[in-house]
């Protein structure tokens, strides 16, 4: 069409996720007539901190989906980059030195990732789902099966204490979200993500090293793995070579339901992903104090995902 | 005009915010060309997408053969009442075989059962198909992604008619092929016009109406705007009823400038491994170099090396006598070269992002301090070029909403904004309507006339470079085979390269 829809002011707030937000809101307002239980401060903070790790695992997985890939691996990541965090920091008694190799060997499985889907043209739904055994499987070798223990005191506070009555964990997923935000919309970095995800060839012609910005996408998501992963630690006090499964799946939902689109690249949101993350936190959280059965938690979560592409759909049909 | 048989009556249709269609009325006769003439956004498509039942219109009635269509149907419904378009992407099935997309969804059955396809007879009717164009040449049986680009349209044209077709719309249809291609295509046309079939044919170039149209239909602004029978007019007459204003697209000699001084570009000994082998070629600062030739001349190949976006097999490019590498597009860009590609869908632009974004994705660095982007410098860019080019669009509008000849405007400023010395426009006008055809020829001229530049144009047109060339090369398989200066540069001069075989 020539002229341009005046509408597009409109339709740009319907697709920044306020659609998603409205649908938090519902459920919350839901969760609270039927439980007193749930609209509590305590309860609130507690389903903050349990979208912690999914949360902060779902900002790499958000540039992966908006630069147009996909990235199957990050919980096996997770798992693999806590256990060898958790094994230095057993060894040097530093919490720190473990905590600064998780997030190293995060950046390293991510590139591994990156390298081969970008340099090599690999599948990147083939190269992650095997990098998700491959991690998963040296993450059981690396332990020998066990859960790492005898962790120092001083991860532990890290879960549990808090600074300025804020808890930890929410302040590591409010820098993660405001630093991401702001490279994702300020920087040049992040308006080449969402260009190559939108057109990788026009891109290309554009000047735009692709390959780099692809690769930079699978460090992200190995570094948010791996940051998701020393989160888990702490809060079980332990590495565990088990943990993170699935984690993927839930980390595409949150993207999901934030606006992203799983076949084209280009979209999505840092804030439109955190609603996300928290939306499936607070279904979790909420089915739990009704004594819902797993069973059922998973029928619901299914529903939720085909809600938000309906809504996704519905978003994309007012023009 | 013979018996009526298409009819739009006082047709409506309105998207958020303009009319596309605006109380719009014509009538088509049986065995008619029509030309559906417009500048882009004049609402050719929108109208043509409401009769093929792609757009629900809002009132006004649709006559066919008739019969009044309701007022919503599909475009599968469409079809079976005699209406089939042909769009410039055509919509083949590229794995499936010639007579399947032939018969797709009208596929003949076995007799005596209810879902076998009955193959035998869809060869056998597809042949038929074929024969009735002049096309039996084309092996029903050949998967469409083997055929070459003629010969899809071919298959296009016989699943058309494969279903009783009354009106045959024709969107853009010579746009990608040669000029002997494009003369057989009209032959085509003209047999299905014995037939009695009705083509409406929406083409920019003028030549070709005149060369196969009755009539020509003129739309402007979602409007009708008149028509006139296409013997007794001319060219003038109907460019002035399409933009409201006259255009002046020939160059005059005097404008055209000699070359002179050093090159400031030298292409030596380009290899493609392929066709082109051992080119060279100068271009001089201030010039407008015209390259011409058929589809497979190798023109856009050369340019894709040279601009980086394809691998320089072979060869040296020079810039102001230095020699430069260029691996990739950004060696080029930061060479000072850019490449205008000719698919601006495909990959040359961002659809789904804005035009303040597309316009400044070649020079982020220019817009941006320590990698953080200064939005307020992208948006006053951004609109600096919307007012120079006249562009039809607000800065942070998706590329997507804008029409054809508008998102070429977008593609242009996002090389302006390049800050490039040379560039190379491929099909600088494709698609684009006469009067944004002569803005975007001076605008290259106007680039190319500053300090230090020079521009490429790669056109399938040879009006256009005529219209808008300093000098004119004409390459055929990969090497040059003429050069064309001055007063040298006319159509027929063109041509006669054209078909030159190359060494």
């Amino acid at each position: 069409m020539e002229n341009v829809k005046k509408s597009f002011s409109m339709k740009k707030i319907l697709s920044g996720g306020f659609g998603t937000v409205l649908m938090l809101l519902i459920l919350m307002l839901v969760f609270s007539v039927l439980t007193p239980l749930f609209l509590t401060t305590s309860n609130l903070s507690n389903v903050l901190i349990q979208s912690g790790t999914n949360a902060v695992i779902s900002v790499g997985m958000t540039y992966v989906i908006i630069s147009g890939n996909t990235d199957l691996s990050v919980g096996a990541m997770l798992a693999l980059a806590s256990c060898i965090g958790a094994t230095i920091m057993v060894d040097s008694g530093n919490v720190l030195l473990g905590i600064a190799a998780a997030l190293a060997a995060g950046i390293v499985l991510g590139f591994f990732n990156g390298v081969l889907i970008a340099y090599l043209k690999f599948q990147p739904f083939i190269v992650t789902l095997s990098t998700m055994w491959l991690f998963r499987g040296l993450a059981y070798l690396y332990t020998g099966g066990q859960a790492v223990t005898g962790l120092p005191s001083g991860i532990t506070s890290l879960a549990l204490g808090s600074i300025l009555y804020i808890p930890n964990i929410v302040w590591i997923i409010v820098i993660v979200y405001v630093i991401c935000y702001i490279v994702l919309n300020q920087t040049t970095m992040g308006r080449k993500v969402c260009a190559v995800g939108d057109n990788s060839e026009s891109a290309r012609l554009s000047g735009i090293n692709i390959k780099r910005v692809t690769l930079a996408t699978f460090v992200l998501s190995g570094f948010c793995s791996a940051l998701s992963g020393i989160i888990y630690m702490a809060r079980l006090n332990s590495g565990q070579p088990i943990a993170g499964q699935s984690y993927e799946m839930y980390a595409i939902a949150a993207a999901v339901i934030g606006g992203a689109s799983f076949t084209k690249g280009g979209i999505g949101s840092m804030g439109g992903t955190l609603v996300g993350a928290i939306f499936i936190a607070v279904l979790n959280n909420g089915l739990t104090l009704l004594n819902v059965n797993t069973y059922w938690q998973q029928v619901c979560m299914g529903i939720v995902v085909l809600l938000a592409v309906a809504l996704d759909r519905f978003r994309k049909s007012v023009k | 005009m013979s018996e009526k048989i298409l009819e739009f009556r006082n047709i409506m249709k309105e998207f958020p915010g303009v009319k596309a269609l605006d109380d719009v009325s014509m009538d088509f006769g049986q065995g008619e060309v029509v030309a559906l003439l417009g500048e882009n956004g004049a609402g050719k498509s929108t109208l043509m997408k409401v009769l093929s039942g792609a757009y629900t219109r809002d009132s006004g009635d649709v006559i066919l053969d008739g019969r009044e269509l309701p007022k919503q149907y599909s475009t599968l419904e469409a079809r079976a009442y005699g209406v089939a378009i042909i769009y410039q992407e055509l919509s083949l099935m590229e794995e499936m075989t010639v007579m399947e997309n032939v018969y797709i969804t009208h596929e003949p059955i076995k007799r005596g059962f209810s879902r076998m396809i009955d193959y035998g007879k869809m060869k056998a009717d597809t042949r038929k198909q074929l024969g009735k164009l002049n096309a039996e040449y084309i092996d029903p049986l050949k998967k469409v992604k083997e055929l070459a680009l003629p010969e899809k349209q071919m298959v296009e044209i016989a699943k058309a008619l494969a279903v009783d077709c009354k009106v045959l719309v024709m969107d853009e249809p010579t746009t990608s092929l040669t000029w002997e291609e494009s003369a057989r295509l009209f032959e085509v046309i003209k047999t299905l016009k014995e037939q009695g079939i009705t083509i409406i044919y929406i083409s920019h170039r003028m030549n070709e109406i005149f060369q196969i149209c009755n009539r020509a239909i003129v739309m402007r602004d979602g409007r009708y705007v008149g028509e006139l029978e296409i013997a007794g007019s001319t060219q003038d007459d109907l460019i002035h009823m399409m933009s409201g204003k006259l255009v002046d697209m020939e160059l005059s000699d005097k404008e055209r400038k000699k070359k002179s001084g050093e090159p400031i570009m030298q292409l030596l000994h380009i290899t493609d491994g392929g066709f082109i082998e051992d080119l060279n070629l100068d271009l001089y600062e201030g010039e407008v170099l015209g390259i011409g030739g058929l589809v497979g001349s190798k023109r856009t190949e050369l340019a894709r090396m040279i601009s980086g976006a394809d691998k320089l097999v072979g060869g040296t490019v020079k810039i102001k006598g230095v020699v430069c590498t260029i691996k990739d597009t950004r060696d080029a860009i930061d060479n000072k070269i850019g490449y205008l590609s000719e698919n601006r869908k495909e990959d040359g632009l961002s659809l789904g992002i804005s035009i303040e974004e597309n316009t400044v994705q070649c020079d982020m660095k220019a817009v941006s301090k320590y990698s953080f982007i200064n939005w307020k410098k992208v948006r006053s860019i951004s609109e600096s070029y919307i007012n120079m080019l006249k562009t039809k669009g607000t800065s942070s509008v998706k590329v997507v909403n804008l029409s054809g000849g508008n998102q070429q405007k977008v593609a242009i400023a996002k090389w302006l904004h390049a800050g490039c010395d040379i560039l190379i426009f491929d099909e600088p006008t494709r698609g684009i309507d006469v009067a944004a055809k002569a803005e975007i020829h001076q605008l290259i001229r106007d680039f190319a006339g500053k300090e230090g530049k020079a521009a490429i144009v790669i056109s399938s047109e040879v009006n256009e470079l005529v219209a808008v060339s300093d000098r004119v090369i004409v390459m055929s398989k990969g090497h040059i085979t003429g050069e064309l200066e001055g007063d040298e540069i006319v159509q027929s001069n063109v041509l006669k390269y054209v078909t030159t075989k190359g060494r």
